[in-house]
Formats: structure tokens, sequence, C-alpha cells
């Protein structure tokens, strides 16, 4: 055990076999893999109550799934969504809107004593009982009518049925040639799962009915985000796949011996098992955000294997001890500012942010553990370089060790600030969470297609009311619907989705409960058990019943919530509602707003790319912190400044193409410095013969980097391309400028030897 | 006295044996006179009908009776008595007015559900099987009394089926009396009568057996 660190092998490979056990564990069921991409953005908000219900409302939004089947033949088009919504419901987890509907019948059933629609609250308070006692006739001598008499006997007035049919908006009107089949998840549409079994169902459904001419548009979260799902895991196989084919052969053809590539795979896959399990330990789920950054870790983790192999032709054969030693206190540093650099994404409160950090960190300590642990027992000794790796050295030798003079630098300098000029003028920033995604043209279609048969409109706002306990809330919503509807006579309509429509305040439920007495039951209700053949001294006791165990409805559960000091509603609001109302938002009460989550979005992502600029520049602190603890010398600062002018440079340079900057081009300068800083580490570190393989290492270094961390701009996804941009791009640039540390140094050592200045911290 | 039962059991069995060959043409008749559900062209009508409901926890029946006109596949059902009550049934939905006001939408298109049995009424009174078959199983039978058939209709949807339960469809003709039999004990009878009748009166009222 006297090569490599002897101390670091068994917690490398204990810490290994318990990640393939977490790992395994956790695989062994339902995949623990999260597929909303709004957990990439930032929690923070500081009103709780707006925090809690935009939550709330856009998981419930996106519960809502809506399909349309179509064909001319009325009998086949229903017998087809018949199957369907069959086929949808045996998945388990689909409820259709006439079974929720049943359970809101239930509810107006049990309290129909004690809720009044606002026509009847007219009616009756004009003296029309007698038309109420009427109506329940008149519906229950239609042919076939499904009142039953145990109903009747309870409720000789059908006032059950009337609160449905004034409270609940009929199904939206279709043409003639469409069938609605509308419902609800009863779970989060982000669950691979959950994508896995509405697909096949409705794969398994077209394939029965599409050659029969009959076809189907769909609506809903949990399409959009089977969508992104599979090309994530395309561009998860991909973006792995090419960077470690790509780094297999690289290492192939530099080592020439078929044990580097396995070696070099050994340490990535010791970090990407350690950044999982650690992800699975800390989370319930992983996000595949985190996923699909965690692929482009290749690129990193295998930096450390690549560092220590290269040592074996920089050295005297069979000294792996003195191998290990040329490279300890850069590695070291370079893994603890890289570490650094991925934990300050932590500081933005992003869920799928902080999996990364913890990914990130987690699996950089594991490769590099294992690199300098176990790969010195598993590397063979000291050997002469073959050709590629000879002509590889010579190239990067050439490109990171020019003669740089005064002129050259300053040339260079001024190139530099040009293109930051030029980059600055062009510079557009994106914050709207809508950029985040394109979702695929066939979803969009068929989304079009149901908004123009069903007339649906997506409710991406909503009315928020809060109070001190739920009945002040109540009656603050209460309020603010009768006032929006004294002023828009639609709005009843528009906005029946509201719980106190359903379920009242006391003050409300008084007032409907004393009106139905003196204006129905009183003068009205021996007269109506008459005429249905009741008896009439049964059924004043029964039809005053109000069953108290009805089970609140779902639908209206996810209207209402709690923090820990208030209580608050939501009415989900469309785009026009919610502009309409926000126009004369002063006019509401003072506990009632207008709340839109886009908007709300596009804010916090607006302060958290604000933010992660001034991260950046704390992460330049603290690794120019870092260096100076590390080399005592205030020459040493000068490795920061290449990678942190390569992140700046590369954010201007993807500016003058075009390209915008976000929140996650912020993130990404964090990467760009924590991984640029290795390349200035080893150029500062190496100053004797060994040099030619340093620079050949960082050489290739960059490239793996490059390979699998600029491969992420090829994704579909905005978030996760303007990282690997900018990523790709600030690697590149790091390396080219690293080459201005050595003669940085130097100049600083004969200055130093000239003054008698002790460069020393 | 034993020979003149003797003579008289001869002359039963021979009398039996008239009345059977008397009968057979008759009973013969009766069946041609019914053709199959299937063979039936019923055009537009206008019948009275009598319909009485049987519902648990009702001391009495409710009885009501009116006209039922079929014209395309719009359904008039207009209940005359106990009062006026015009319900509208077709695919573009059902209507109902009270007492000669305006007519107001109880609900919008032919749908499917709940609504199917009713939007299924001119469909069942045209005895268009074909029609019906979309959301029912449909069994044609003759009737026990051997003088009609029998069609009885089952609903395809299961939760239809657990609230409307079994359609009994009897005529001959055309149809004459529609029974629903529902899970819950609920019953409902159509008695459509013959074009022929006058105002059915209280003794059309069909006695609600089965």
């Amino acid at each position: 055990m006297a090569d490599g660190k002897p101390w670091m092998v068994v917690p490398s490979i204990a810490a290994l076999l318990i990640s393939i056990v977490i790992v395994t564990l956790k695989f062994s069921g339902e995949p623990p893999i999260d597929t909303d991409i709004l957990h990439a953005l930032p929690l923070a908000e500081h009103d709780t109550v707006v925090a809690e219900a935009v939550t709330q409302a856009t998981a419930a939004a996106g519960q809502q799934v809506t399909v349309v089947v179509r064909a001319d033949d009325a009998a086949l088009r229903e017998r087809a969504a018949r199957e369907l919504t069959a086929r949808l419901q045996a998945t388990g987890y689909f409820t259709p809107r006439f079974e929720q509907g049943a359970d809101i019948a239930k509810w107006l059933f049990a309290n129909r004593n004690e809720l009044l629609c606002p026509d009847d609250q007219r009616l009756l308070a004009t003296g029309g009982g007698e038309a109420v006692g009427r109506d329940a006739v008149a519906l229950v001598l239609i042919p076939g009518a499904p009142a039953s008499g145990a109903v009747i006997a309870q409720d000789p007035f059908l006032l059950g049925y009337r609160l449905l049919r004034c409270l609940v908006p009929p199904s939206p009107a279709t043409d003639t040639t469409a069938t609605i089949i509308s419902g609800r998840l009863d779970t989060s549409p982000y669950r691979i799962a959950v994508q896995d079994e509405f697909d096949q169902a409705i794969t398994d459904w077209r394939r029965e009915w599409s050659n029969k001419g009959v076809t189907l548009a769909r609506s809903g979260a949990v399409f959009y985000a089977h969508a992104g799902a599979i090309r994530a895991r395309q561009e998860i196989s991909l973006i792995g796949g090419i960077g470690t084919v790509a780094i297999i052969l690289l290492f192939w053809v530099i080592f020439q011996r078929m044990r580097a590539p396995a070696l070099a795979v050994a340490t990535v896959g010791a970090g990407i098992l350690a950044g999982l399990a650690t992800c699975l330990t800390v989370f319930e789920t992983i996000s595949v955000m985190t996923l699909v950054f965690g692929a482009a870790l290749v690129g990193i983790a295998d930096d450390y294997a690549l560092h220590y192999m290269m040592t074996a032709f920089a050295v005297e054969p069979n000294i792996k001890t003195t191998r290990l030693r040329l490279i300890f206190r850069p590695l070291l540093t370079g893994m603890v500012t890289s570490v650094c650099g991925f934990l300050a994404l932590a500081l933005f409160t992003s869920p799928v942010l902080t999996q990364i950090a913890v990914f990130a960190s987690a699996g950089l300590i594991a490769s590099w553990a294992f690199a300098i642990g176990v790969l010195p027992l598993l590397d063979g000794g000291p050997r002469q370089a073959g050709g590629a790796a000879t002509l590889f050295g010579r190239i990067a030798g050439a490109l990171l060790a020019p003669r740089l003079s005064a002129t050259s630098l300053g040339i260079g300098a001024l190139v530099i600030v040009a293109i930051m000029l030029a980059g600055f003028s062009q510079l557009t920033i994106v914050d709207d969470v809508r950029a985040l995604q394109r979702p695929p043209a066939d979803l969009r279609q068929e989304e079009e297609q149901v908004k123009r048969l069903t007339g649906f409109q997506p409710h991406v706002q909503f009315l928020l009311t809060r109070g001190d306990s739920l009945e002040s809330a109540k009656r603050a919503e209460e309020d603010a619907l009768a006032w929006i509807e004294a002023h828009d006579g639609q709005a009843r309509e528009t906005l029946f989705l509201a719980t106190t429509r359903f379920d009242p305040s006391e003050r409300n439920r008084s007032q409907a409960r004393d009106l139905l007495a003196a204006r129905l039951f009183g003068p009205y209700l021996t007269d109506q058990a008459r005429r249905l053949g009741i008896d009439p001294r049964a059924v004043g006791e029964r039809n005053t019943q109000v069953d108290p165990s009805a089970a609140y409805p779902e639908a209206l559960a996810a209207l209402r919530g709690a923090t820990a000091d208030k209580q608050y509603l939501i009415v989900p609001l469309t785009a026009v509602e919610s502009d309409w109302i926000s126009a004369r938002a002063k006019e509401l009460p003072a506990d009632v707003s207008v709340v839109d989550p886009v908007a709300r979005y596009a804010a916090v992502l607006r302060g958290h790319r604000q933010l992660s600029l001034q991260a950046f520049g704390v992460a330049v602190a603290v690794c120019a912190v870092v260096v100076a603890v590390v080399y005592r010398r205030w020459s040493a600062l000068k490795i920061i400044i290449p990678p942190a002018v390569a992140a700046v440079v590369a954010c201007c340079a993807l500016a003058l193409v075009g390209f915008p900057f976000s929140f996650f081009s912020g993130i990404a300068l964090l990467v760009v410095l924590g991984t640029g800083i290795d390349f200035a580490v080893f150029q500062y570190e190496y100053r004797d013969h060994t040099e030619h393989w340093m620079l050949t290492t960082i050489s290739l270094e960059a490239v793996t980097t490059v390979i699998s961390m600029g491969l992420l701009g090829l994704s579909q996804t905005m978030p996760v391309a303007s990282f690997g941009l900018t990523v790709g791009v600030g690697v590149i640039l790091s390396l080219m400028l690293s080459c201005i540390v050595r003669p940085l140094r130097r100049a600083a050592e004969i200055k130093n030897r000239g003054s008698g200045n002790i460069d020393v911290l | 006295m034993g020979n003149a039962r003797h003579i008289s059991r001869e002359a039963q069995a021979f009398l039996g044996l008239i009345a059977f060959a008397l009968a057979l043409p008759h009973a013969d008749a009766a069946r041609s006179a019914c053709p199959q559900p299937t063979d039936l062209v019923i055009t537009d009508f206008s019948r009275r009908f009598v319909q009485t409901r049987h519902l648990e926890g009702l001391d009495t029946p409710l009885v009501s009776e009116g006209t039922v006109s079929l014209k395309g596949d719009v359904v008039d059902w207009h209940v005359e008595n106990p009062f006026d009550i015009r319900t509208t049934i077709g695919p573009k939905g059902i209507t109902q007015a009270i007492g000669g006001g305006e007519p107001r939408a109880l609900q919008e298109g032919s749908g499917g559900g709940i609504a199917s049995f009713t939007t299924a009424l001119a469909a069942l009174l045209r005895v268009d099987l074909y029609a019906l078959r979309r959301d029912f199983n449909v069994a044609v039978a003759p009737s026990r009394s051997g003088d009609g058939w029998l069609a009885t209709l089952k609903p395809l949807d299961e939760k239809l089926a657990a609230l409307l339960g079994t359609v009994d469809i009897r005529g001959c003709q055309s149809v004459d009396q529609v029974t629903l039999s529902r899970p819950s004990g609920d019953y409902d009878q159509i008695d459509i009568l013959p074009p022929s009748s006058s105002k059915a009166g209280g003794d059309a009222v069909g006695d609600g057996r089965r």
C-alpha cells in the first residue's frame, strides 16, 4: 500500500459499494425521476401564502386532461370515446369529469338546505317558491328521468339538482363530429410511470381506432411532460453516450491500451454513482434536468483519471508515489475550487440547482478520491508516450505555451475588450418562463384543436383571497365575487370554480337557510309532498336533514390551503378575466389579489439572474482565497484571471451570435470558473520538464469537458442548451487564456527578485 | 252415468282438439300480424301516453298523461296532466317549458351517460334497433302473451346500467308499452295508447305490475 494514498482506498471502495446498493434499491421500483421542468425555477417568494398558492394552483392546472375524439359517425365516435375513457381509467390515475361531478353532486345534495343559487335567491325573494316546486315535478315527469324515489323523498324540490345545474356549467359545446373526454389526474403528471401508462393507453387506443377514421387531440401537462421526458432520455443517451464514447476513444488513442479508458470510465462511474446515491438519499426524487446536467459530469470527473495517467509519461518508471505527488496539490486545489463552484448553485433556492450542486459535489469528490486512492493500484507503471500522445503534446505545447511578448499580450487584451464591448451592445436577456420549453409541434396543434372545439381557455392566473380564519377568507372571497359579478354579468359562468359557491361562509349559509325556510319550505312543502305522493308528516323531517358525512369534493379541496397563520382560497382565472380584474385591482377588497404565476416566475428568474452574477463575483473571491491559502503567494492570485475573464467573454461571444443571456447562463459562469481554474492552476504549478505533459493533460481535460458539456448546447430545452453553450465556450476560452498565467508568474518572480520583495503571504 | 262420463271425456277431448285446431290459425294470424321489430318502419306519429312512476319511498305512484309526438329524431313529450309541461328531446339537447312559458335548456347536445335513455327515446319509439344498439344490448323475443314482441335493452355503459337498469319495450305494429326497471327498485311504466284511443282517463293507467 505504498502506492497512491492508502488511506483513501477503503473509504473510496466502501462509498462505491454503498452507492451501488442505494441506487439499486431506489431504482428497483418506480424510477424516482421528476420530469417537472418548473422545479428548475427558484422558490424564492417572500409571501409564503402566494408561494404556496402558486405551487398549489400550478399543480392543479397540471393535473387537468382534455381529449377530443373526432369521427363523422356519431355511433363509432361514442364507442371510441367510451373505450378511451375506460382505457384511461384503467391506468388508475384518471378520474373523468362526470365522476368528479358525482362527488360535487353528493356534496350539493348534502348541503342543499344551506346553499342557494343567486337566481333562486332572487326567485324566492320575489315569491317564486311555487315555481320551484313545479320545476321539480316537471323534471321528475321527464321519461327516463334519473331522480329516484329515495332522492325525491328527501329532497322534494330537487334543490340538489337545481344547485348542480346552476353552479356547475354544462360540458363545453362541441361540433357534431367531436366528443370530449375531460378529467383530472389523481397524481402528479410529472411521474414517469404515470406518463408511460397514459401514453401506452393512448397508443393502444390509436392502434385500434385510427384506421377506422377516428382521430384524437390531446391537451394536458401530462402529454407535454411525457414528450419532455422522452426528449430528456434521448438527450441523456446522446450527450452521455457521445461523451463517454469520445472519451473512451481519446483515452485509448492517447494511452494506447484498453486499461486506460476502462480506468477513466471507472473513475467517472464512481462519481456518477456517488452523485446519484447522495441525491437520492437527500431528495425523494431526482429531476430529469439533474440527470441531464449530471451527464456532463463525465467531462470533469474523467480529468482526475487523466491527470494521474498522464504522469506515467512524465516520471521515471516504477515510482508511483512521485507520480501522485506531481499532481496531488493541483488536483486537490482544482477539486476544491470546482466543488465550491458547484456548491454555489445551492445558493439559489431552485430545487433542481440544489440537486445539481449535491450531485456534482458528491460526484467530484468521489471521482477525485477514486483517482488518488484506487487508480494508483490499478494503473501500470510509467512508460514511454506513444505517437498520438506525443503529437497531441506538441500541438498543446504550441497552443498553450506560446512566446508571449508584451505586444502580443496587449493585442490579445484589446481583442478581448472589443469582444466584450460588442457583446454587451448586442446582449439580450430572457427571463420568461415560457421560453424554457419548446413543446413538440404536434402537441401544440392538438391543443389548438382542443381549444377551438371546446372553447377551453387555460386558467393561467388566479384570484387569491386570504384570511386569518377559513371563515374570514370565505367572506372575503364572497365579497370579491359579488363585486366582480356586479361589474361583469358573465363572471358567474366563467368564475364558477370558487370554493364559496359550493361551500359558503356561515354568514351566507345562515341567510340561505332562513330564506329557504321562510319562502319555500314553510309555505309550499306540504303541497309539494302531496303532489309527489309523499307523506307530508314525514317529509318535513327528511327534507331538512343535512348529511355531515358527505365527503368534501377533491376539486374543491384543491382550491384552498393554509400556511402557518393564514387560510387562503383560489379561484382560477382565464387570461381575459385576469386582465379585466387586474385593471380594477385597486377596487378589490384588501385581502384579495390577482396572482399571475408566469409573471411571478419571470420576476423571480430575473432576480436570480442578477443574483447569479453576484454569486459569480463571490465565487471568484472564494477561489482567490482558496488559491491564496494553498500557494501563500500574491502572484498566485493571477490564477483567477483566465477563468473569470473567459466566463465573461463567453457570454459576450454568445450574445454576438444572438444567444440570449438567462439565469441558466449565469449559473454556467460558476461552472466555467470551477473547471477553468484547473487549467490555470496547472499552468501555475509546473515549471520543469514535466510541463510538456501538463499542457497535454489540461488540453485533453478541456477537450473532454467541451465534448460532454458543450454537447448540452444541442439540447432542445433552453436552460440546458444555454448552460451547455456557455460552459463549452467558456472552457475553451479558459484553456486559451490559461497560457498567460506562466508569463505573468515569471514576470512577477523576476520583478520580486529584482526588487528584493518577498511574494509570500 | 259412467258411460255418460266416458262420452263426456271423449267429447271434451274432441272439443279440445277442435278448439286447438281453431285456435291455431288465430295464433298464426296474431303472429303474422306482428312483424319482427327489425322489419318495422314507423313513421312520424302523435299518440296519447300515460306514464306511471313507481318510486320507492313514495306512497302513491306518480301518474302523468299527455301526448307524445315523434317528428324525425325529435320527441315532443307534452304532459297535460297534472299540469302543462312540454319537454322537447332531440339531438340538440333537451328543453322544457312549463305552463306554456319560455322553453329552457336542460341539456345541450345529445351527450352520453345519464342522458342516453332520454336521448335514445326517438330511436326507442321508432323501434330503431340499429340505433339503440349503440348504447344498449338489445334482445328481442316474442312476448309472453304471444300477441307481439318484447325487446329488452340493457345499457352498455356499466355506470348507466347501474342507474337505469333494464328497459323492456313491448309492441306489435308499434311500441305499446315501455317499462324501465331500476336496480333501486323504482320502476316506470309508459303506455303508448293506440291512435284510436280517446283521451286516456285514470282507468287507462297500467296497474304497475310487471
